[in-house]
């Protein structure tokens, strides 16, 4: 157990390494001279200013000094600073990550809600019409693009029926945006619950089950949904941060104000430290994420739990 | 004798694409109170859907007509089977290792029933829990009732889903294949113990088998069944003594026995073409990282000074129970493995030493059979690329490739119109004549046959070996035949190796080894393989004893050519 969870965190502080380096890297991926490019909007930047940005910033150093400055920043909790505002880049990323993890909670919630009873419905009737309807009904889900959805549902519980508000920052205004990134994730939630419980289902100790006895919801719930919550538990660390990504395209739909909105502004401004500060801060809620559903996995386990 | 079941003229069908197919046609069928009624029959015969049928555990789709009377019950009827399932009657079945919850405490999974059907108190189901797993002989029982199943070996599993079947005192238990899944001398341990259940509780026990070595071990009457179909029902001994209906005859005479002796024709032995000397392998399973100590227990040492020869036109057999290192052996010599120490020759070259065109020469000269045909054959080949793809490999062109491809089909008796189709579209005993052929592609001098036979039933089984045995002396090939199977052995080896554990503990001619073994080991397996005759029931459970840990390392030579651990 204590070996599968360490395994797990170094494998996440693998990622965050990778990422730090990729992030360092980023600046220069972008063809042009990224200072130029970032103060290309600013008026009356003359040369002497962009030489002593440059230089600010480290940018006339080799890259790999470039990293360890940037890790020995990081170290420090220091980000950088924005550079439009000057202000430092953790912090208003920390005063927006609250509401991105909200959003992603919510949707997380609505996806499992709706996603898993249906696939569990389909794969109990498997091969039957409710089945095909419900799995037609996951494929179309899976099908619309979150920025549609996201219309659609604004055009009609906010601008038509009224009963929604259109955008702002409330629990009301949280509703849309949820049930637009969660109803997505609720389809592929169902086609995964749906195999998984199939797999179960299908399984020796199930007839053994019901071999003794038991009644039919009982074999179900005791010994179907347990096991077949198991691979699910996996696959939702890895939707969250599809839903994490998804988390952008949202928030701005709905001007959510989070840090997918953020960072969106950030890259038409080419505001380079915030869109740096923003990639690491997503490695890094990803990476605890699925450390914390792995930590589940095994606890729910025996198998791994008790070691074999 | 009042009967406990009466099955009549019970029908099963399922809905198969726009018609229907019938897979229990017509079967009728008494039980009584503690008596054992086999069912045998090979596969497709229906005979787990009879049983599956008593117990309401067919799928949704199909459709039963019929009787199946239990205390004026009709089992049949989907509303009464479930009340009546568990109480009086149980099951147990065939894959020990996947019939219990891996995430449920065997005693959660013992008492659960007991507890929310029977209405029996958490504290009195886990005291009958306890009693039963001791009376089905698993030690601590109270320990175990916390454990979960990965922590029980196979056999350990299947005295708990006995235990467990027990729980509610049926008066009639289905055994479906229990111990087909097991070792032999588990088996028998597992045989032993349901017919003491029966003779104790007075239970009727409908025992399902494809052995006919258990069904002369068990029954009192037997129902021979085939393609849904009763072929014949009778009490052991007639059936034994004089099966009255064809197929019955030919199941019988297809059982390869350990306990008749047939004269075999000596072998035309050539040169010593594998020479495998003092070979090891230690498997890491789950290093860990974090503690310092079980480093050692958790590597299983799978070969350990393992050496012996084949000769061309040889069979030598490999014998052992799972676990035995039999096939890292064959995995070795086929030089699909590296070893730790040791060296592998064919032909006087050391394998490991082999690189580039050298070894792919060598990889064609040694050639291997898998037990599964189902899984080494590739579903996207047609025969024909299958067979033609080691050829094409060594550089032979297509055509020609293809032309040989269906020589090799016509060699091992399919027809070459076949060459086009694909796996699905055959049986498994063809398709094991397929991966046969495609050991022959490449015109090997060795062929190692991983228990090439295990998965097919009895009938293609003896047509299999026939079918190897006359390659063998056609190509005099040096063929490395790996079973558990002791009378399959006897069949068609010429010398055996028994193994344990990762060491050879007896090897020898095959009379040597079989009929006058020597070693503790070999012995045990001898008396725990069943015997396909009543008569001979008696006298063999009495003989079989646990064995103890042998320390014996060195094999000494007790007559000419037969050596023996000690």
């Amino acid at each position: 157990m204590l070996r599968f969870i360490v395994g797990k965190v170094a494998m996440g502080a693998l990622t965050v390494f990778v990422t730090t380096i990729l992030v360092t890297l980023l600046i220069h991926l972008v063809p042009g001279d990224p200072v130029q490019i970032m103060y290309a909007q600013s008026q009356g930047s003359t040369p002497e200013q962009i030489e002593a940005v440059r230089r600010n910033l480290g940018l006339d150093q080799p890259i790999y000094i470039q990293y360890f400055q940037y890790i020995e920043r990081l170290s420090q909790g220091d980000l950088g600073h924005t550079i439009r505002g000057g202000q430092p880049v953790l912090d208003v990323i920390l005063q927006r990550l609250p509401n991105t993890l909200l959003l992603a909670v919510a949707a997380m919630i609505v996806a499992i809600v709706i996603g898993l009873p249906l696939g569990f419905l389909a794969a109990y009737h498997r091969n039957t019409y409710i089945d095909t309807a419900l799995m037609g009904i996951a494929i179309a889900g899976i099908s619309i693009p979150h920025f549609w959805l996201g219309l659609l549902l604004l055009f009609f519980f906010a601008v038509q029926l009224g009963w929604l508000p259109v955008s702002g920052s409330g629990l009301a205004n949280l509703v849309l945006p949820a049930f637009t990134l969660g109803l997505s994730n609720a389809a592929i939630f169902a086609r995964l619950t749906r195999s998984s419980m199939i797999d179960v289902l299908e399984q020796d100790f199930v007839q053994t089950a019901l071999a003794k006895g038991l009644p039919r919801t009982l074999v179900l719930r005791r010994h179907v949904l347990r096991v077949g919550m198991i691979p699910l538990i996996t696959m939702m660390g890895l939707q969250f941060a599809f839903m994490m990504g998804g988390a952008i395209v949202v928030e701005n739909i709905f001007s959510w104000n989070g840090v997918g909105r953020m960072a969106v502004e950030a890259i038409f401004q080419r505001d380079y430290p915030i869109i740096q500060g923003f990639i690491l801060t997503f490695a890094v809620v990803v990476v605890f994420v699925s450390i914390a559903l792995d930590a589940l996995y095994a606890v729910m386990d025996p198998r791994i739990r008790r070691g074999s | 004798m009042t009967m406990l079941l009466s099955v009549t003229d019970l029908h099963v069908s399922i809905p198969f694409g726009r018609g229907v197919q019938t897979l229990v046609d017509g079967v009728s069928l008494e039980v009584a109170a503690g008596e054992i009624f086999c069912i045998v029959g090979e596969s497709g015969s229906g005979k787990s859907i009879t049983a599956k049928s008593l117990m309401g555990l067919l799928p949704r789709l199909a459709r039963t007509s019929g009787t199946a009377l239990f205390d004026g019950v009709n089992l049949l009827d989907k509303d009464v089977a479930t009340s009546v399932r568990g109480r009086d009657v149980g099951m147990i079945f065939q894959e020990p290792m996947t019939a219990l919850n891996p995430v449920l405490t065997i005693g959660c999974q013992m008492t659960e029933a007991a507890i929310s059907v029977a209405g029996m108190s958490k504290h009195d189901a886990q005291h009958r829990a306890i009693e039963l797993l001791d009376s089905v002989g698993i030690n601590q029982a109270a320990k175990r009732l916390r454990q979960y199943p990965h922590e029980f070996s196979g056999g350990m599993r299947q005295r708990v889903l006995i235990a467990m079947a027990m729980m509610n005192e049926p008066r009639l238990l289905i055994a479906d294949e229990p111990t087909t899944a097991l070792d032999v001398t588990v088996q028998s341990q597992i045989l032993h113990l349901l017919k003491s259940l029966v003779r104790r509780t007075n239970m009727g026990l409908i025992l399902i088998t494809h052995d006919m070595g258990v069904v002369a071990e068990m029954a009192d009457r037997v129902l021979v069944m085939q393609r849904g179909k009763v072929v014949e029902s009778a009490t052991v001994e007639t059936l034994f003594a004089a099966p009255t209906q064809p197929y019955s005859r030919a199941l019988l005479a297809a059982v390869p026995r350990l306990d008749v002796i047939e004269q075999k024709e000596q072998p035309a032995v050539g040169n010593t073409l594998v020479v495998v000397d003092r070979i090891s392998k230690r498997f890491e399973t789950g290093r860990r990282w974090f503690t310092r100590q079980k480093d050692v227990l958790e590597s299983a040492q799978a070969l350990d000074n393992v050496s012996l020869t084949v000769a061309e036109g040889e069979v030598l057999a490999l014998v052992g129970e799972s676990g035995s290192g039999k096939s890292t052996a064959g995995r070795a010599i086929a030089n699909l493995l590296k070893v730790d120490s040791g060296v592998v020759r064919i032909a006087g070259t050391d394998v490991a030493s082999l690189s580039g065109s050298a070894l792919r020469t060598s990889r064609a000269q040694t050639q291997m059979i898998f037990q599964d045909p189902y899984s080494s054959l590739d579903p996207r080949f047609s025969i024909g690329q299958t067979i033609a793809e080691p050829m094409i490999i060594q550089g032979v062109e297509k055509s020609v490739a293809m032309r040989q491809a269906s020589q090799l089909l016509d060699r091992v008796g399919l027809s070459k119109q076949l060459l086009d189709r694909y796996p699905h579209e055959f049986s498994g005993g063809q398709r094991q004549r397929v991966a046969i052929a495609r050991a022959l592609a490449s015109n090997p001098s060795v062929i190692v046959a991983d228990e090439p036979t295990s998965a097919l039933d009895v009938s293609i089984q003896a047509q299999i070996l026939d079918l190897l045995l006359a390659l063998k002396k056609e190509r005099s090939l040096a063929l490395l035949f790996i079973s558990h199977d002791l009378a399959v052995v006897q069949q068609i080896a010429d010398r055996v190796a028994v193994m344990r554990r990762g060491k050879i503990v007896e090897s020898g001619s095959v009379q040597n080894v079989l009929q006058s073994s020597r070693h503790a080991y070999t012995q045990l397996l001898i008396a725990s393989a069943p015997v396909p005759d009543p008569a001979k029931r008696a006298k063999k459970m009495t003989t079989i004893s646990p064995l103890p840990d042998g320390a014996e390392d060195i094999l000494q030579e007790v007559s000419p050519g037969h050596w023996v651990a000690r």
